[in-house]
């Protein structure tokens, strides 16, 4: 199974198909320090004004600030607002 | 923007949510295809988020499944919104009418301007416009410009050209007039100059022709002054077209009548105001006895066409009339300052040259006041009399 996804992986790098679309990876894009559009998300594991998780295909993401909010969620795409500090992957 | 618009018509519900584990109901709510706004974490267990009023009962589910409680704090637009609807309907009827009317108006032309015109009057174009079938009323997509265009034209010789531009219920109609094709002569026809009024002569400037006269000669109306027949000595006279300036010092009197006695115009009490309704060409007055003549008034009628300038006209046009009384008593001498300066103004243009001096004498007889204005002018007042050919 390993080596079926990496394979996929490579053709998939080979024909310079985004990511995102081809193999359903996390896309995150900022807007400076206040806004965070999370695409291709698979849940909110934890949610506190300081700190947000978010899984992801691989890992998860972490958002770490002051007054975070969700300012909207669907199933595909989530908004996290506020003063984001930190965002770590783990 | 459009998530306020989304909000007041499906409605909006503020959700408390508490539960040991609250993210696990957002997530099932994102898998449900419930949409979720401005989530906020008010402690560890309790969130607070927007959600679309008619997803409730499905989060309330959701919630039970997730072993989370749920409080709507909140809720606004959506049905409260169609209730408002509900209770107003025969205001939100009477103003959906209006606004259809306003569009259907949209289509008939309830206003016209005439521009481009300087020899014509607006009157003389409109009159003929509505000879075509355009006018207060008409329904302005069913005009066929170019026709209207050609049918124009040709009732109106004096336009080169015309449109009509509408712009929601104001037509503007746009000549451009003709301009008059210049006097064209053949410079073979021969012609002489003659005087076309008496006069002493002051100065020739002859371009082509015979001079006859010469400087300090007195000359009757019709006198040739030069002449189209140009002798030679090597061959046989030949006939030209003579050209050239010929100025002559000119007398005129004038003169202008007006009775001895006017009645003089004062300002009575009592003026009053009268106001009618106009709905096209139809007239509904809020006064009575209109069709009575008024004697001894002055009457000054405004038009307020209801509307916004320049964008849109209404087919209602408010009208103001005025009417102020006066009464004539006594009597005045007319001005003979004001009449001799008519007469003067009037021979100022008839005269092709300069007014050198004049003088004006005022008298009455029979009962009448005689203005007569005497002057001496220097003109040209050589004209082309052309030969008869046989």
């Amino acid at each position: 199974m390993k080596k079926l996804i990496e394979r996929v992986e490579a053709i998939a790098d080979s024909m310079e198909l985004p990511a995102e679309a081809a193999l359903g990876e996390l896309k995150l894009s900022m807007v400076g320090q206040g806004r965070a559009l999370v695409e291709n998300h698979r849940g909110v594991l934890s949610f506190e004004s300081s700190c947000v998780s978010v899984a992801a295909k691989r890992g998860r993401l972490i958002f770490r600030g002051d007054g975070l909010y969700l300012a909207a969620m669907s199933a595909e795409w989530l908004v996290i607002c506020g003063k984001i500090q930190v965002v770590e992957w783990e | 923007m459009m998530k306020k618009e989304a909000f007041a018509v499906k409605g909006k519900c503020r959700v408390e949510l508490n539960g040991a584990y609250p993210e696990n109901l957002l997530n099932a709510c994102a898998l449900n295809g419930l949409e979720i706004w401005d989530m906020r974490c008010v402690d560890r267990y309790r969130l607070s988020f927007l959600v679309y009023e008619n997803d409730v009962e499905t989060l309330k589910k959701l919630a039970e499944k997730s072993m989370c409680d749920i409080t709507v704090q909140a809720v606004s637009g959506g049905s409260r919104l169609k209730g408002f609807v509900k209770r107003h309907m025969v205001l939100f009827i009477g103003l959906a009418i209006v606004l259809l009317l306003l569009v259907l108006s949209g289509f008939f032309i309830w206003d016209m301007e005439v521009y481009g015109n300087e020899k014509l009057t607006d009157g003389e174009i409109l009159r003929v416009l509505s000879e075509c079938g355009v006018d207060c009323g008409s329904f302005w997509p069913g005009v066929d410009k170019e026709l209207l265009r050609s049918e124009v034209l040709l009732k109106l010789p004096e336009l080169a050209w015309m449109t009509v531009n509408v712009n929601s219920s104001r037509a503007s109609v746009v000549v451009s007039e003709r301009i008059e094709k210049p006097e064209i002569y053949v410079e073979s026809e021969s012609a002489d100059l003659v005087a076309k009024k008496t006069g002493i002569i002051k100065s020739i400037s002859a371009l082509n022709g015979k001079v006859l006269v010469t400087e300090g000669n007195s000359v009757t109306e019709g006198e040739v002054l030069i002449s189209g027949l140009m002798d030679s000595i090597t061959a046989q006279p030949r006939l030209v077209r003579a050209q050239g300036q010929v100025m002559a010092e000119t007398w005129y009197e004038l003169h202008s009548v007006s009775p001895g006695e006017l009645a003089a115009k004062k300002p009575a009490s009592g003026s009053r105001r009268r106001v009618a309704l106009k709905f096209g060409d139809k007239r509904l007055n809020f006064y009575l006895g209109g069709r009575k003549t008024v004697d001894g008034c002055d009457k000054i009628i405004d038009n307020y066409i209801i509307g916004v300038e320049g964008v849109f006209a209404l087919p209602v046009t408010l009208v103001v009339e005025k009417i102020i009384p006066y009464r004539t008593e006594g009597s005045v001498k007319p001005d003979t300052g004001a009449m001799s300066q008519r007469l003067y103004e009037s021979l100022e243009k008839s005269v092709d040259g300069e007014v050198l001096s004049h003088s004006a004498v005022s008298g009455s007889r029979e009962g009448l006041e005689i203005v007569s204005l005497r002057a001496s002018c220097l003109e040209n007042i050589a004209e082309l009399c052309e030969y008869k050919t046989p």
